[in-house]
């Protein structure tokens, strides 16, 4: 049943991402090809009958769908490349930057939460607004800060870019001030569910009736509380993986980063409908698989959600 | 020696409003193999002992005075002695046994796990011995299941197997029947007497019914705003009611007409001065307003008002 959902809102939305581009005002090619392409009338026919845009709608959307299925996300006259090798390449450094914060984010966010909510101290207090601070300062702003301060002041990291020798320490030299940064995003915002989670269920009778059989303290939060009161966050650490690439969009700019979320950046600006395409192609099928993974893993983590 | 003994328990919990006394000066024993009724409205107090006596009150509540248990005095005991004697020497059934299971874990793990913390033995073996109990209340399978897919009454089973599966010395029933249907009422009643009976178990039963407290019980504490108003045989107690709280509490049950007491439940902020009744009393004299009685004892009988001294 609810593979059907997914199947539907994926084929609803790859549909929108064909008829967006040819909605637009102006010529439809001039929208496909990006407006910086200066070509003359001869080769704007030859390349208009190339990418089938001389056949009527309904031919164009089959096209359409068959180029997808055999993985054919056209050609970008900006970056003069294929699309799909060009998402590829930079999804690949864009996950190496995102993919570490979202577990380590989640994994000390959870755990620190939890113990933050189960009890109250001054040093979880403080905890607490360390993270609050984290939490409510724009991402930019901070990267902006620490850039100055541990690329331009101290200089202990570089100051742009994914590597320059390339070796394996040269690119975690690189990389580490940002993948720092996001974890610290990501654990700020999983602390605070989590901490108001566990304060919440910390109230439920069951809680009381585990003390009233004689479990301990730490007990009672990890085999009882953590489990209710983690459901939140795999709803939240899904929507993370969905966004991961439109996500790292500031730490990229902010770094100077040829990941996906710069290549997005300027497609949008040089107006590149190919490599939008490709993008927002990419986005929804991870969208979508995260959606699917939460679900599964709700349905092992509460039997509530199982049986329907 | 007793088993239980209370000795001027008093509880406060301090709230944004105010100090709530919602326990003051109690005292009473409890008997080996005894069972005490301890009955009264809404917020009188009757959950505040259990809790207090399981240590199971929120941070917000200060206790004083002591509840020595076979000697021992459990409000000077550490967390860590104190989770010790939780499920294993005393144990709690709570009035509403949905809640009380936790949601996403099976039932049988959720039974089986007081074998698993107090006796240390293999989980496949805990299980099996909580398969068999289940097994003998007839809710055959359903250890399999979720909270949330039995019925209130199999949760209620479930749970007193779960309370008494270690054999407890002191079992606590707090408002056991609360929300039963009629016919429910007394086989859950049975189920309690049965498993005390099993276990030897001295038992505390806390209601507001005076029909339940009357046939399951031995000894009977009748409380009003925080204080024990008159503890005696239950027989005696509601047979002939000393306290006038206690008679007007007999008199508003369904099958004797059902009448109201007249006023309301006073504030546990700050009760009334004197006899903490006196304000809702048909008998209520001079002094009733101005000191407040003790609780007299005479002839295993214990009264606190004026007009028994």
């Amino acid at each position: 049943m609810n593979l059907a959902r997914y199947v539907i809102s994926l084929f609803v939305i790859l549909s929108l991402n064909f008829a967006i581009p040819r909605a637009m005002p102006g010529d439809t090619m001039t929208n496909l090809l990006g407006e910086d392409v200066i070509l003359d009338d001869t080769l704007v026919q030859e390349i208009r009958r190339e990418m089938g845009l001389d056949l009527p709608l309904r031919e164009q959307y089959l096209m359409y769908w068959k180029d997808i299925m055999h993985l054919n996300l056209g050609y970008s006259y900006h970056f003069h490349s294929p699309v799909l090798p060009l998402v590829l390449e930079r999804m690949k450094w864009t996950l190496l930057i995102s993919a570490p914060p979202l577990i380590v984010g989640a994994v000390l966010g959870t755990l620190l939460g939890a113990l933050a909510g189960w009890r109250e101290s001054m040093r979880s207090r403080l905890q607490t607004l360390i993270f609050l601070i984290i939490y409510s300062t724009p991402p930019y702003f901070l990267a902006l800060m620490s850039l100055y301060i541990f690329g331009f002041q101290l200089g202990w990291v570089p100051m742009k870019g994914f590597y320059t020798t390339g070796s394996a320490g040269n690119i975690i030299h690189h990389i580490i001030l940002p993948v720092v940064l996001m974890s610290l995003f990501s654990a700020s915002r999983n602390y605070m569910i989590m901490r108001g989670s566990v304060i919440q269920e910390r109230q439920m009778l069951y809680v009381l009736y585990a003390r009233a059989k004689g479990l301990y303290d730490s007990q009672i939060l990890f085999r009882h509380v953590f489990r209710n009161a983690a459901l939140p966050i795999i709803t939240l650490v899904a929507l993370d993986f969905g966004f991961i690439f439109s996500g790292a969009l500031f730490i990229e700019m902010v770094f100077s980063m040829r990941g996906m979320g710069n290549l997005i950046y300027s497609a949008l600006l040089y107006r590149d409908y190919p490599v939008l395409q490709g993008s927002f192609l990419v986005i929804t099928l991870m969208v979508i698989t995260a959606n699917v993974v939460a679900d599964v893993i709700y349905g092992i983590l509460d039997p509530r959600v199982r049986g329907r | 020696m007793s088993l239980l003994e209370l000795r001027s328990l008093s509880v406060t919990f301090s709230t944004p409003s105010g100090f709530v006394k919602a326990a003051s000066d109690v005292a009473m024993s409890l008997e080996e193999h005894e069972t005490l009724a301890i009955v009264g409205e809404t917020g009188c107090g009757k959950s505040v002992i259990a809790n207090a006596i399981m240590r199971l009150l929120p941070e917000n509540a200060s206790i004083t005075g002591s509840v020595i248990y076979r000697g021992m005095d459990l409000l000077k005991l550490s967390e860590r002695e104190m989770a010790r004697i939780r499920g294993r020497e005393i144990s709690i059934i709570f009035q509403n046994p949905s809640a009380a299971f936790n949601p996403v874990h099976r039932i049988l793990d959720q039974i089986s796990e007081p074998l698993l913390i107090h006796l240390g033995i293999s989980k496949h073996s805990a299980i099996d011995e909580a398969e068999g109990i289940l097994c003998a209340l007839g809710l055959n399978g359903a250890g399999r299941l979720y909270p949330f897919q039995l019925s209130g009454g199999m949760n209620q089973r479930a749970m007193i197997a779960c309370s008494s599966i270690l054999r407890p010395r002191l079992l606590i029933a707090d408002e056991p029947t609360k929300g039963l249907d009629h016919g429910m009422v007394n086989a859950a009643l049975e189920l309690i007497r049965s498993v005390r009976d099993e276990s030897g178990a001295s038992l505390i039963l806390i209601t507001h019914d005076l029909d339940v407290a009357l046939s399951s019980s031995d000894r009977i504490a009748v409380m009003y705003c925080g204080e024990i108003v008159e503890m005696g045989k239950t027989e005696d107690v509601l047979g002939d009611p000393a306290h006038p709280y206690t008679e007007a509490l007999r008199e508003s049950m369904p099958d004797r007409g059902f009448r109201p007491i007249p006023g309301n439940t006073p504030s546990m902020v700050s009760p009334p001065a004197g006899c903490r009744f006196h304000p809702r009393c048909a008998f209520k004299m001079n002094i009733c307003s101005r000191e407040r009685p003790p609780l007299n004892n005479s002839c295993e009988r214990s009264v606190r008002c004026w007009r028994c001294i």
